[in-house]
């Protein structure tokens, strides 16, 4: 579906546990987005900036930013000019499916309009989380009831005390459960990823497991080639054939 | 919103068709794309031409991600002219720029001389485009981008040739250039820099509004020293920086970054600078070059 670009108005903009949700009434816009969409905003810097939404519903579009993004400043009764949708959106599993979602909290809002879009189709969704602490994480009444929570903190505070986002002998049951598996973190721990699904999906379907990966964005379109990410088969633009890439493409560094 | 008409600008007044433009402003090359990716955020109708590419005649990947550093007040980029090659090229994109309301100009990055030359020859058979903008690179010698033109000049004649020059290198070569066959130069090329990407240095173009100064004393530059028409390219974001290369000599301008920044201003700024040329007292006719003045000479 083609880009527009709209102006959308600020509904609301308040904290929501560590983040900042801003609302935008934008129906031209909600209407065309599927989960792993993403729109640019033009906040009068020499570049637009990407935003994924964490809701879509009823012409309003929900973001959850971490409180140094430029739109966090946004205020109710502002307009902001959206471009989008742009981006790939992900292969979800089939109705009736198992959708499994890795995240750590920062990158956790991604990946919501996907369980939405997955309980919607009847499938179950399980959602891995990690956090460095419990005050880095969205409130958990926020995400629906259906959605099976396995919660890890660095420091203990809350589910079990991890370290780091994986645990291989843990996610390797959930992994090989699930049809599909979206993940979205810090992508330094992708490699680690990588190597638990090899060893639950011997021959894994392509795009069994999909990983958001956000370089910067400059066009946002395809036309400058900027957002190219490095894959197995060569640099590929986040904006168009991404952000959510195979997993077991994403060059191993 | 219906567009004044401003006077019609002649690109190419040396060459057999010539190039006339509705509008002196573009989209520049290395930010529209190859036309299909702005359809519908740009409205290409107010402008004069657009400029797509970069286009070389063997297929590129491209350099190694990253490719794109933000800086304070700009953007430095490299995508290495990542591109499928221009046989490729032509059979996705020949008809939609067939179609376009607007002629259409091929960027072409100047590689090397055999290829430089099969691809003009090309675009020469097929004339698929209305124009040829020859992008120089950025470390060339003379002799070599002056062999370029001429081979481009040679097996490119279906419509006028467009050298854009380095920046760096703009008043040293437009001279020469121009006799080499040149028909109209756009001055300049981004300049490039270097930044640091998570401790790694990236080297690429360097965009933003602080280009804007720097192309604007290389257009001055060679105004002083060519007389073919010119298009003022770098850094402009608003109607005042247009405004700012036709009063300095240009017969045109190309849009750059700003349609990263907002689709929308192309079709803005081609207005705005409409309502200006056409409502412009006849002794303010932007639609003509400023004439060189000793006080205009950049140093």
């Amino acid at each position: 579906m083609r880009p527009v670009q709209k102006d959308g108005l600020i509904t609301f903009a308040g904290p929501e546990g560590p983040f900042r949700r801003v609302a935008v009434q934008a129906p031209s816009l909600s209407v065309r987005l599927r989960p792993g969409h993403f729109v640019t905003a033009g906040l009068h810097g020499p570049l637009r900036r990407p935003l994924f939404p964490a809701a879509v519903h009823e012409g309003r579009l929900d973001f959850l930013l971490t409180p140094g993004h430029p739109a966090a400043a946004l205020q109710a009764g502002e307009s902001i000019d959206l471009l989008g949708p742009l981006g790939r959106p992900f292969r979800l599993p089939r109705p009736g499916g198992a959708l499994l979602l890795v995240a750590d909290a920062t990158h956790l809002p991604v990946l919501l309009p996907a369980a939405d879009r997955a309980l919607a189709d009847r499938s179950r969704v399980a959602l891995w989380l990690w956090a460095p602490s419990a005050r880095d994480l969205l409130p958990l009444a926020r995400l629906p009831t259906d959605v099976e929570i396995q919660l890890s903190t660095a420091d203990g505070s809350a589910g079990r005390p991890t370290p780091h986002l994986v645990e291989h002998d843990a996610l390797s049951g959930l992994m090989a459960w699930a049809d599909k598996v979206l993940v979205a973190a810090d992508p330094s721990g992708y490699p680690d990823l990588a190597t638990v699904v090899r060893r639950v999906r011997v021959e894994g379907a392509a795009d069994f497991a999909q990983a958001v990966v956000v370089p910067t964005i400059v066009c946002g379109v395809g036309a400058c080639q900027g957002c190219a990410v490095p894959t197995r088969r060569g640099p590929r633009r986040a904006c168009r054939n991404g952000p959510a890439f195979d997993l077991l493409e994403l060059e191993q560094r | 919103m219906r567009t004044p008409a401003a006077p019609t600008i002649e690109l190419g007044p040396n060459h057999k068709t010539g190039l006339q433009l509705a509008s002196p402003v573009m989209t520049a090359a290395g930010c529209y794309g190859l036309g299909s990716e702005y359809q519908g955020l740009v409205d290409i109708r107010p402008l004069g031409a657009v400029v797509v590419g970069p286009v070389t005649m063997r297929a590129r990947t491209g350099t190694t991600p990253p490719r794109a550093v933000p800086l304070p007040g700009g953007i430095l980029l490299h995508a290495g002219l990542a591109n499928p090659g221009l046989k490729r090229v032509l059979q996705r994109q020949r008809r939609a720029w067939e179609r376009s309301p607007v002629p259409v100009i091929l960027h072409l990055a100047a590689t090397t001389s055999e290829e430089v030359g099969a691809a003009c020859q090309l675009l020469d058979d097929t004339g698929a485009v209305a124009a040829l903008e020859l992008g120089l690179p950025d470390a060339t010698e003379t002799g070599e981008a002056l062999a370029l033109v001429r081979v481009a000049g040679a097996a490119y004649g279906r419509g006028p040739l467009l050298v854009r020059l380095p920046l760096g290198s703009a008043s040293r070569l437009a001279a020469e250039i121009v006799e080499a066959g040149a028909h109209a130069l756009t001055v300049a090329a981004p300049p490039r820099g270097t930044a640091l990407h998570a401790g790694r240095p990236v080297t690429g173009r360097l965009y933003g509004q602080l280009v804007h100064p720097l192309a604007l004393r290389a257009l001055r530059q060679v105004r002083e020293e060519v007389g073919v028409p010119l298009i003022g390219c770098g850094g402009i974001y608003g109607f005042d920086d247009a405004l700012a290369f036709l009063r300095a000599g240009a017969l045109a301008v190309q849009l750059d970054a700003v349609i990263w920044q907002d689709p929308s201003s192309a079709a803005r700024i081609a207005r705005e600078l409409a309502l200006a040329l056409s409502g412009s007292p006849p002794s303010d006719d932007l639609s003509q070059p400023t004439p060189p003045s000793s006080s205009g000479s950049a140093s």
